[in-house]
């Protein structure tokens, strides 16, 4: 079933709207909580939420692209579970993503503590215009998915050395331009 | 809120077509057939020589510089096909990469002109094996900080002063590889002009 028909189900609030986006994005969802979160039945949870929250947005909001939206929907849900949990320290996936975007990003006493994520939102589409399409791929694909290294190299048909070394030169760059626009004091 | 969770959690909304393109983003980049029984075949001719090359681990005798912390060190070799070298290095095996010496994320700190970085992988390799095996390493090259691009001038002209001093250098995959024994590791003959940052070509894949 296309999105279109799937979010005719959620506007003629039919359940089975729900079956088909299991269906259809259920794998990606879980996926792009478990990167998170390293926790199974956590990002299951996460996965439930997401449904039920889609199902009380679709509508009014009605949107292009389900899959992404289901995705925007189960990442924000894992990074607030994330951050409910933190202390427990039982994730491990969030906190290596963390640990590598610190090194693009310096303390928080050296930020100014206005800069908001939206900014940085805007910031960080401005920055990915700039670079070429398949640099920009692993970086999505590592940091708004929170696919493992291995797997991306895989994909991309080269050495996981590589893609690294890659990586890290992209973050090397996105430090740069944060500081080229003064998100760095 | 940490910054660098600002900047993770900022990620969330970026634009969806750089979503939308990284989703669906695939690169089909099949070896032949061939290809992967050579390699097989090639791999189980050098593992036997390797067998019968060492009896026992070499200990290490050098120092060498590496940049970050240590990993714990328990580790298999892995041989490949063998290249264009001299009868004696064709006798060694060709390391490539070693097992389960813990995590490393590529965090490295770049090389200023003048110094030479080993990565972990690689020097716990040549402590190990020192003059008795041939790496097949990837070098990065950095001027004043900055990981020149492959394909630069200055790269170009490195590599040829490399060859001229016996270095065997190959490109591929956009990656600069030398295939170098252990004097030539340890007694790498640098241009102070640049920094230089060694790694085992296949370290990654464990």
């Amino acid at each position: 079933m296309d999105d279109t028909e799937i979010i005719a189900l959620f506007f003629k609030r039919d359940e089975s709207a729900i079956t088909q986006c299991a269906t259809k994005y259920g794998a990606f969802c879980q996926s792009v909580a478990l990167n998170i979160l390293s926790n199974a039945s956590d990002a299951q949870e996460c996965v439930n939420d997401t449904y039920l929250k889609a199902w009380n947005s679709i509508p009014p909001n009605q949107p292009e692209k389900l899959g992404l939206y289901l995705g925007r929907i189960v990442r924000n849900i894992a990074i607030n579970l994330y951050n409910k949990n933190h202390r427990k320290k039982r994730y491990a996936g969030i906190q290596a993503l963390l640990s590598e975007l610190e090194e693009c990003i310096a303390s928080p006493s050296d930020v100014e503590s206005a800069i908001e994520e939206k900014e940085l939102t805007r910031f960080l589409n401005s920055w990915l215009a700039s670079l070429d399409e398949n640099d920009r791929v692993i970086f999505v694909r590592r940091y708004w998915k929170g696919e493992p290294l291995k797997e991306i190299a895989k994909d991309c048909g080269e050495a996981p050395n590589k893609t690294a070394k890659r990586m890290y030169r992209l973050r090397l760059n996105l430090k740069s331009a944060l500081e080229k626009e003064d998100f760095l004091l | 809120m940490k910054n660098s969770q600002k900047l993770y959690n900022s990620i969330t909304e970026i634009d969806d077509r750089y979503i939308d393109e990284a989703l669906n983003y695939k690169t089909v980049k099949k070896r032949p057939l061939w290809h992967k029984i050579g390699a097989v075949a090639a791999c189980l001719v050098i593992a036997g020589t390797a067998v019968f090359t060492f009896g026992s681990a070499a200990k290490p005798n050098n120092q060498i510089g590496a940049s970050v912390s240590d990993g714990t060190a328990s580790y298999d070799v892995t041989t490949q096909k063998n290249y264009d070298s001299t009868e004696q290095d064709r006798k060694m095996p060709l390391i490539s990469s070693i097992e389960n010496i813990g995590l490393y994320d590529g965090k490295y700190q770049a090389p200023e002109n003048g110094e030479l970085f080993y990565s972990i992988p690689l020097r716990k390799a040549i402590e190990k094996y020192n003059e008795k095996a041939v790496y097949k390493t990837t070098l990065d090259i950095f001027s004043d900080g900055e990981n020149l691009e492959i394909n630069s001038d200055k790269v170009s002209a490195e590599i040829k002063r490399l060859n001229a001093l016996g270095y065997k250098t190959e490109i591929n995959n956009n990656q600069i590889i030398i295939y170098a024994t252990y004097k030539q590791l340890t007694q790498f003959e640098k241009y102070n002009g640049f920094g230089y940052f060694f790694f085992l070509y296949d370290e990654w894949e464990h």
